[in-house]
């Protein structure tokens, strides 16, 4: 049997009523686009810190236990016994924290810019790379989000850095104000230490063999963790999973409400049509075909929604983004509608509405033909 | 009319209860997103005590700033009669399972423990000068860990004892107290501390912050500034959840749109029988009152529930939702203009009737 096979009495159907369909498809679009912006927003922060450029070549050490590059304090001298290892290419220790900018949250990367840069695919835009000391480079949109200029005075933590240039680079690291180990250490009371080495491997070095050596040095895993720098991401996203997880919950229990708005359209749609029903069961539709064109009014309505909340949940990501409306700990959330996002999307909301297009159509089963023709 | 209206809505009960748990669903996803952020404000937040805490220039949070130890001598020189140096950090116990952890000096056993950090024991005692193998714990870490006095804790290598379990109502539930010396010892920050809590004559702060290059606020004004670094975050899971309340404002429409259809003779009759315009609209705005304060009666009472269940744990901190009154008051002024946005285009539309077409049955 065709459940489609009625599609046209469906169609026809919804343009007699067209307010009332254009009324339930906005609804439905209202819920989607809110879906997908929820959802967005918990993927967003799920990868806020694995939006940081990650190269599986790199090693990246931290403190024993640490959760981000903001603790601990590794001595200065792994540095040196780091750089002696075989299959170690460059060795890149760095600081890193935030601190208050006129009421904002800034993140300082104190770090050798050249060699970081270079890992990290940086790229001067607009001045130089600060050579100098008390000189800073800000990431593009920190910049731009706070509107400096090369050539200006910041006044951070208590001590003047000049803005030597504005820099790009991928992700989170466009929101970072970087500067040099030594006015860093100096910034941030560090003395000799770093919160987190870099190490890039060698082109002929095996990452995974390095990786080992150095998690089997003494000194080393007792007192720093090592991984690659995905890995070290991943570890620090994790902090994050349960909350993540809570607004996906909060993001999909929005779309229960598409269940009750499709329930109560063809409900009331099958109460007004109960004489036209009874016409259809007395010239031979079955109980299930009559049902099925009240499905089809209601996925039908679903579908087109669920089209227009698309349309408007990608309108409503690509402003958010591009005005870095949405930050975390000051680091603007990059939010994305991903593939798998819109499919579940789409499959809850298909689940959702035939469910309950269903439960209110059934009562056609149970419609007297007889009575319903004599208006009775 | 009100009265019409309630039994209007018995008659079609099935659409009603239909349409107030639409607006149900519609107003837990507030309420969720309310209490989610209550519960993040209530978790950044401490009690308030007499001390003060001084933290280097600029710094937010407490945990990754470090201050050298001898900062201590020059407190006292400016005139702090307590000062109490205190090391911040988080790490990790088991691979994604953090935990606060907050070395506080004890030379001055829990009595002076209690002057710089607001607690109340709820099991156990508090560490006491020389308990450097003992730690206390917060109540989240102890609930979440299923700890009690006398149980082993394991962080950094080193296995504690627990002494006893504190509340305090905010961050410090999440946290594991220690000796300052072990935990300096544990992250290898031996001659730095986080912050320095300091207790002294008035203008004390002032002095501070005037002779030295450092921040001197209340603990508490530390932990509500990081609430201001996730605002955005708050503000658009706000709006989002306003927004949604725009899919029950349609909904519910939907239905009072084809109950005055429906009604439009028995409407025109009251009418022509001297029913003035304003009782028709107080007939049709009820009805989407009285779903909309429905669904928050059903909401609320989900609510409850579901938000023992989004309890939840972040970079060590225990986050549990919470619904505030002023939450509740939101809530209830959402629900009061759904209803009103629902009901007031039909009820106009159906107290403008053309009687004589409506009764020819035009």
């Amino acid at each position: 049997m065709n459940p489609f096979r009625f599609w046209h009495i469906a169609w026809n159907d919804l343009r007699y009523g067209r307010w009332r369909a254009l009324l339930m498809i906005a609804g439905v679009g209202v819920v989607v686009a809110v879906f997908f912006t929820l959802s967005s927003i918990a993927g967003g922060l799920g990868s806020v810190v694995s939006a940081t450029p990650a190269s599986e070549r790199n090693l990246v050490l931290i403190d024993k236990g640490a959760t981000d590059y903001c603790q601990g304090q590794i001595p200065e001298a792994i540095v040196e016994t780091l750089r002696r290892y075989p299959g170690v290419a460059r060795v890149v220790p760095m600081l890193h924290t935030a601190l208050r900018w006129k009421g904002q949250m800034v993140l300082i990367r104190a770090i050798e810019p050249e060699a970081y840069g270079e890992m990290a695919g940086l790229r001067i835009v607009e001045g130089k790379l600060s050579q100098r000391a008390n000189s800073v480079i800000a990431g593009e949109q920190l910049a731009r989000q706070n509107g400096w200029q090369v050539g200006d005075t910041l006044e951070i933590g208590g001590q003047e850095l000049k803005l030597a240039g504005i820099f790009q680079a991928g992700g989170t690291l466009n929101s970072e104000l970087w500067t040099s180990l030594e006015d860093g250490q100096r910034l941030l009371s560090r003395g000799d230490s770093y919160s987190a080495i870099v190490i890039q491997a060698t082109p002929d070095a095996d990452v995974r063999t390095l990786k080992n050596r150095l998690a089997g040095s003494t000194v080393l895993a007792r007192e720093t963790d090592i991984g690659t720098e995905p890995e070290v991401y991943e570890t620090m996203n994790r902090s994050f999973g349960q909350v993540t997880r809570v607004m996906n919950a909060i993001s999909a229990l929005a779309l229960i409400a598409i269940a009750f708005g499709v329930y109560n359209v063809v409900g009331m749609t099958v109460a007004e049509k109960s004489h036209e029903i009874a016409v259809l069961k007395s010239i031979g539709l079955s109980a299930n075909q009559v049902i099925g064109i009240f499905v089809q009014e209601g996925l039908i309505q679903a579908g087109l929604g669920f089209a227009v909340g698309l349309a408007a949940g990608v309108a409503a990501l690509a402003y958010l983004n591009a005005t870095s409306a949405v930050s975390f700990l000051s680091v603007p959330l990059t939010l994305s509608l991903t593939p798998q996002t819109a499919l579940v999307g789409g499959a809850l909301t298909a689940t959702l509405t035939l469910a309950s297009a269903w439960l209110a159509a059934r009562r056609v089963a149970a419609m007297p033909v007889a009575e319903v023709l004599r208006g009775a | 009319m009100v009265q019409i209206a309630w039994r209007e809505l018995v008659s079609r009960r099935r659409a009603t209860i239909g349409l107030i748990l639409g607006v149900g669903v519609v107003l837990l996803v507030f309420f969720a997103i309310e209490g989610l952020w209550a519960g993040v404000a209530r978790t950044l937040s401490v009690q308030d005590t007499e001390a003060l805490v001084v933290l280097p220039k600029d710094s937010i949070g407490l945990s990754g700033s470090l201050m050298p130890m001898s900062l201590k001598t020059t407190l006292r020189g400016i005139g702090a009669e307590v000062v109490a140096p205190q090391l911040l950090t988080t790490r990790q116990i088991r691979s994604g399972e953090p935990v606060l952890l907050r070395g506080i000096a004890l030379d001055n056993g829990s009595v002076g423990l209690a002057r710089i950090v607001a607690f109340e024991m709820t099991a156990g005692s508090p560490l006491e000068r020389g308990d450097r193998d003992k730690i206390m714990l917060g109540a989240e870490v102890a609930r979440s860990k299923g700890l009690a006095p006398g149980d082993p804790f394991r962080v950094l290598g080193k296995t504690f004892i627990v002494k006893g379990i504190f509340a305090t109502g905010g961050i410090s539930d999440s946290e594991v107290w220690l000796d300052l010396g072990e935990a300096q010892r544990l992250v290898r920050s031996q001659g730095f501390a986080s912050m320095f809590s300091v207790i002294g004559p008035p203008g004390l702060g002032e002095r501070i912050a005037k002779r030295l290059d450092v921040d001197v606020v209340k603990e508490k004004e530390v932990w509500e500034s990081l609430t201001g670094a996730i605002a955005s975050l708050d503000g658009v899971m706000k709006v989002a959840s306003v927004i949604v309340a725009a899919a029950a404002v349609l909904g519910v429409m939907n239905t009072i749109f084809t109950v005055v259809h429906q009604r439009r003779r028995e409407i025109a009759i009251l009418r022509s029988m001297g029913f003035g315009r304003s009782s028709v609209l107080t007939y049709v705005l009820s009805q989407s009152l009285l779903i909309a304060l429905g669904g928050f009666v059903i909401a609320l009472a989900a609510a409850a529930l579901l938000l023992r269940l989004m309890r939840m744990e972040a970079v060590g901190m225990t986050i549990t939702p919470v619904l505030t009154e002023a939450g509740i008051l939101r809530g209830l002024g959402l629900t009061l203009v759904i209803g009103v946005l629902a009901g007031l285009y039909p009820a106009l539309r159906a107290a403008r009737l053309n009687l004589a077409q409506t009764l020819r049955g035009e």
